[in-house]
């Protein structure tokens, strides 16, 4: 048996948001930000640069800001969402007018949501420490 | 086939575990790579190039580990490269060796696997950095959890499907159940289907014991060119003889089948194009899948082909793929019972089935089997990279 340290790093990145900057000022407005495909007109969300089906560039465009849920879990998030290590609810959104799903948090109500459940986009929160922590979708009551 | 087969001379693993003893994944490569080479009777001085995997420094604190490596095993002055593809590295550094030996680079390659996912550093810290290795800006400062994303893809599949928690139970019972008979397993247990049934939820729906390990490990393997090597005449050989690698879109949303792994087809495909393989239902005599989580294995097992699209949890029940069945899967106990230490998954899959194929796994899971051929699969993130290889016992 040989001795054992405790050793600790502490990492700040200075990160860039680069080409998804678009789409998180988008959704710090209130907006979702999706791309249809210059060559196939495929919609998709997020914004992308580039079509995943023909590599064709993809052309931004504002979604409406609703959708269905089409699957969704409950956990433990990870410790890098403020609060997460307590239960989260998590959901793949079918966002009208899109022709992909977008994997988002989802707030919990007056009770937990269910596939089949029509959302909207919250409004962004206060306090983030990553702005893909304000794609939040509430039910759309 | 593949051009110049390339041979797998030997190999070797230290046992996947948390390990609490102050040793750390230096040690284990030192260990691994000693076995390797008694296992393989060749001398240091014969290797001319070494592939090392491992899939993430923020776990090992260690970056570019290769050329460390290299020196701490006696072999300074050799070629190195460094691969990485998530929990598919030991996989992707078998298919650079196999490109090494094939373009005729190198003539005897050592690959080399290791991760310190257990012992480093607090479950929490490292469910947080697996996060960053989907989409890290979309999808893990969210707070998403791979197990979120896994269990998204299954809902997916239970839907198109209609497969059931109490069928993926099973694979849990199985691969825990094969980790006994296997000494260098991190988690043999026997337990039953409700055992699982009511072990705590992590993500809904899978549970503990539907998850596989992050473990602690390592993992050495030296293959050579045909015409670069002695010929043993104590035991077979195995060559590799197809490989395949695919993608698929890393976000889970942008598939047209999120159950589906689309991704690990087009890999499987590849592999069995390569290796002349028809009907892998028929060819195959067993497979390690990677089995990061129970509904893991049986869509791998689908888009390996050797089960059709939501009929592998059936067949399951019906014990085909269990340690007696007609297509053995996960003999090792696969990371839910072996455990998973990324960087050396890989290998130790190709470790386990050659030694199937040779007659010399550990004896109460070789049994009496006669492998021929055997198939080997690990991915990275959401099956979003894809390694597949067959290995085949050479023929005298």
């Amino acid at each position: 048996m040989t001795a054992t340290d405790d050793l600790a790093l502490l990492l700040s990145w200075h990160h860039g948001r680069g080409a998804l900057g678009p789409f998180f000022s988008a959704l710090e407005q209130g907006r979702i930000m999706g791309a249809r495909c210059t060559a196939c007109g495929r919609t998709v969300v997020p914004f992308r640069t580039r079509c995943t089906v023909d590599g064709a560039q993809m052309a931004p465009l504002d979604l409406p800001v609703t959708g269905i849920v089409r699957q969704v879990t409950v956990g433990s998030a990870s410790g890098l969402l403020p609060g997460g290590l307590g239960g989260r609810t998590f959901g793949l959104i079918e966002v009208t007018g899109a022709d992909t799903s977008l994997l988002a948090r989802i707030a919990d109500g007056e009770g937990p949501v269910a596939e089949g459940t029509p959302v909207r986009l919250a409004p962004a929160e206060a306090g983030v420490t990553h702005p893909s922590q304000w794609l939040v979708f509430v039910a759309d009551t | 086939m593949i051009q110049n087969s390339p041979v797998i001379l030997g190999g070797g693993q230290v046992p996947f575990r948390r390990y609490r003893d102050g040793t750390g994944f230096r040690d284990w490569v030192r260990l691994a790579c000693d076995a390797a080479f008694a296992d393989a009777q060749i001398e240091r001085a014969e290797i001319d190039a070494v592939i090392v995997a491992s899939e993430s420094d923020m776990l090992s604190m260690q970056l570019s580990p290769g050329p460390l490596l290299v020196d701490d095993i006696g072999l300074t002055g050799v070629p190195v490269v460094r691969v990485e593809s998530g929990g598919g590295s030991g996989g992707a550094a078998l298919r650079v060796a196999v490109m090494h030996l094939m373009s005729g680079l190198a003539s005897r390659v050592l690959v080399v696997g290791f991760e310190q996912a257990a012992s480093h550093l607090s479950r929490d810290t490292v469910r947080s950095v697996y996060g960053l290795s989907f989409d890290a800006d979309l999808e893990g400062w969210a707070g998403a959890t791979a197990t979120m994303l896994y269990a998204l893809s299954l809902q997916d599949h239970m839907a198109r499907f209609g497969t059931t928690m109490e069928q993926l139970a099973r694979v849990s019972v199985k691969n825990h159940g094969n980790a006994r008979l296997n000494p260098d397993a991190h988690s043999p247990l026997a337990i039953t289907v409700d055992d699982v049934l009511t072990s705590s939820m992590v993500s809904t729906p899978y549970r503990r014991l539907d998850c596989s390990l992050l473990s602690d490990g390592a993992a050495a393997l030296i293959l050579a060119r045909p015409d670069a090597m002695t010929w043993r005449r104590d035991r077979p050989m195995t060559r590799i003889i197809g490989m395949g690698c695919a993608t698929d879109t890393v976000r889970l949303g942008e598939r047209a089948l999120p159950g589906v792994f689309t991704g690990k087809r087009t890999a499987a495909a590849m592999a069995y194009r390569t290796a002349g393989i028809s009907d892998p239902t028929r060819q195959i005599d067993v497979a390690e899948v990677y089995d990061s989580y129970t509904g893991a294995e049986v869509q791998g097992i689908e888009a390996l082909g050797l089960a059709p699209d939501g009929g592998a949890a059936a067949r399951l029940a019906d014990g085909k793929y269990g340690p007696d069945g007609p297509l053995p899967v996960n003999l090792s106990g696969g990371l839910i019972g072996h455990g998973g230490a990324p960087g050396a998954t890989g290998i130790v899959q190709a470790i386990t089935v050659s030694r199937l194929i040779e007659g010399r796994y550990h004896p109460a899971l070789q049994g009496g089997r006669d492998v021929r051929t055997g198939l080997i699969d690990c991915h990275g993130g959401l099956a979003t990279v894809n390694l597949t290889h067959v290995l085949q016992r050479v023929e005298t």
